[in-house]
């Protein structure tokens, strides 16, 4: 059977929009005006997750338009078996920014600088694309509130922040053993409470 | 049912327990076990690490990201790898390339008249950006353009017009930085910051500042009136030149600014004594 992408971005709901999939064959084709339109269904998700990463509005508009030509130049590489092309662009973003976030030896923001700065959100007009983000955005925020604050925790240490897990042991004092528990946990809670968000990805 | 070394029950513990850590790693995990259930449990998982950045507020990014995206897959300059100044600079809007020519002309009637408000010194370093400015117009108008050229010259006016629109701005305010160091009173290394009335944008101007040493960045700090330093970023000189840096974000409540040595890539407090140093404001108004 054929995947089909039902992400925000694909358009779920309005058949006459040309799927995510679509639009990385077309990018493998050398279509930059699928880039565009790539970018216009999934950039104000991955900003934020770049901005998340790193705190810093500068590096994070950096990293997503070095995330949007690795896209255009390994768009071939992209296998639709193993991800959505949701989740694959998450996981491009998130490994720049997590390079990124390393490659500073030490950062360069205190907690109190990166507190005061808010990432410049510019406007765009609301489309069907819209609708389903923020659909998305109210189911994985009600799921993630429900998790218990200390598997949310070391969920976050381990995504945004690029921990392992022996890593978030050692910042927190808490015992390893403990740390993948809730790891576990908290995957599996969303894994049992997201079926029909992941079913719409497969 | 028992448990492996790591406390895990189940192929599914370990693929969830792991997933993240194995991201973490570079590794995107295959499947332990080949067939249905191995690669759909890996792909759920997967996806569920795909919606996480989902629970966050969308950002809209600004459009200039998108065109010079859209330019670097045209050829036409790729993603500009920025020098470290710009890293913290780089603030001003780009604009197209066709419509530069039009704002040429009230920028430089603009400056004109800003010359008038200003004080002396200002002023001399306001002429100076000026020269620039028509410098880079006269290049452009006898030189058949390439796109490369171009977008170089567009560049530097971009620049130019992003430090006049503090230089020019009436009530600037003006922080002088000196040397703290005995050792550089040889040759000592200035440095004047502006800032414009809305104590977010500002313009550092350094002269005389060797190239940091081998592993060692320049680091600039603002200091708040509550005793915090926040770094504004790393920069590295070129030898021989004015070092100038921009941005459009100050700590509330700045009242000093100084420029330390630290180990490359910043560190997140000073750890050397300042080698310039500066709390004395002056308005100009």
């Amino acid at each position: 059977m054929q995947p089909s992408d039902n992400s925000p971005g694909a358009g779920s709901g309005n058949p006459s929009r040309i799927d995510d999939k679509e639009l990385l064959r077309a990018i493998v084709g050398r279509k930059q005006e699928a880039v565009a339109e790539l970018y216009d269904r999934f950039s104000s998700m991955l900003l934020a997750l770049a901005y998340r990463v790193l705190g810093n509005s500068q590096d994070a508009e950096e990293i997503l338009q070095e995330a949007f030509l690795q896209v255009w130049n390994q768009a071939a590489r992209y296998d639709p078996k193993r991800s959505s092309v949701s989740t694959w662009l998450v996981l491009i973003t998130r490994s720049r920014a997590i390079d990124r976030l390393r490659s500073r030896q030490v950062q360069m923001r205190t907690v109190t600088a990166a507190q005061q700065e808010k990432p410049a959100s510019h406007t765009s007009p609301t489309g069907v694309g819209d609708v389903l983000l923020h659909e998305r955005q109210r189911r994985l925020g009600e799921e993630m509130s429900k998790l218990p604050p200390e598997q949310r925790q070391v969920l976050e240490l381990a995504f945004y922040g690029g921990s392992t897990q022996s890593e978030i042991a050692e910042e927190t004092g808490i015992p390893l053993g403990t740390v993948k528990t809730r790891t576990l946990l908290a995957m599996k809670k969303l894994r049992a409470a997201l079926q029909e968000e992941i079913g719409d990805l497969l | 049912m028992s448990r492996d070394q790591e406390g895990f029950v189940t192929r599914e513990d370990r693929l969830a327990g792991d997933l993240l850590d194995r991201l973490n790693e570079g590794v995107v995990p295959a499947p332990e076990i080949r067939g249905d259930t191995g690669e759909s449990q890996l792909r759920s998982y997967l996806e569920i690490v795909g919606l996480l950045p989902y629970e966050l507020d969308p950002v809209q990014p600004s459009p200039a990201t998108k065109k010079r995206l859209m330019a670097s897959l045209s050829g036409e300059g790729g993603i500009r790898v920025a020098r470290q100044e710009e890293r913290i600079a780089a603030w001003w809007p780009t604009r197209d390339a066709s419509g530069w020519r039009k704002w040429a002309l009230p920028l430089a009637a603009g400056l004109y008249l800003a010359l008038l408000g200003v004080s002396g010194w200002q002023r001399v370093e306001m002429e100076r950006q000026q020269e620039e400015i028509a410098q880079l117009a006269g290049h452009l108008r006898v030189v058949n353009l390439q796109s490369g050229e171009l977008a170089r010259y567009q560049q530097e006016l971009v620049e130019a017009q992003a430090k006049l629109s503090v230089l020019a701005a009436s009530g600037v305010e003006v922080c002088s930085l000196y040397p703290m160091e005995e050792r550089l009173a040889e040759a000592p290394p200035t440095a004047t910051l502006f800032v414009a009335p809305d104590h977010q944008h500002w313009y550092l101007r350094i002269d005389g500042l060797e190239p940091s040493p081998e592993d060692r960045a320049y680091q600039l700090w603002f200091i708040t009136d509550e005793g915090s330093q926040v770094s504004a970023g790393t920069f590295d000189p070129r030898p021989g030149s004015r070092t100038e840096l921009t941005s459009e974000t100050m700590p509330g409540g700045t009242i000093a600014v100084s420029i330390t040595v630290e180990p490359l890539g910043g560190s997140p407090e000073p750890s050397s004594p300042p080698l310039l140093y500066g709390d004395e404001v002056m308005r100009i108004l």
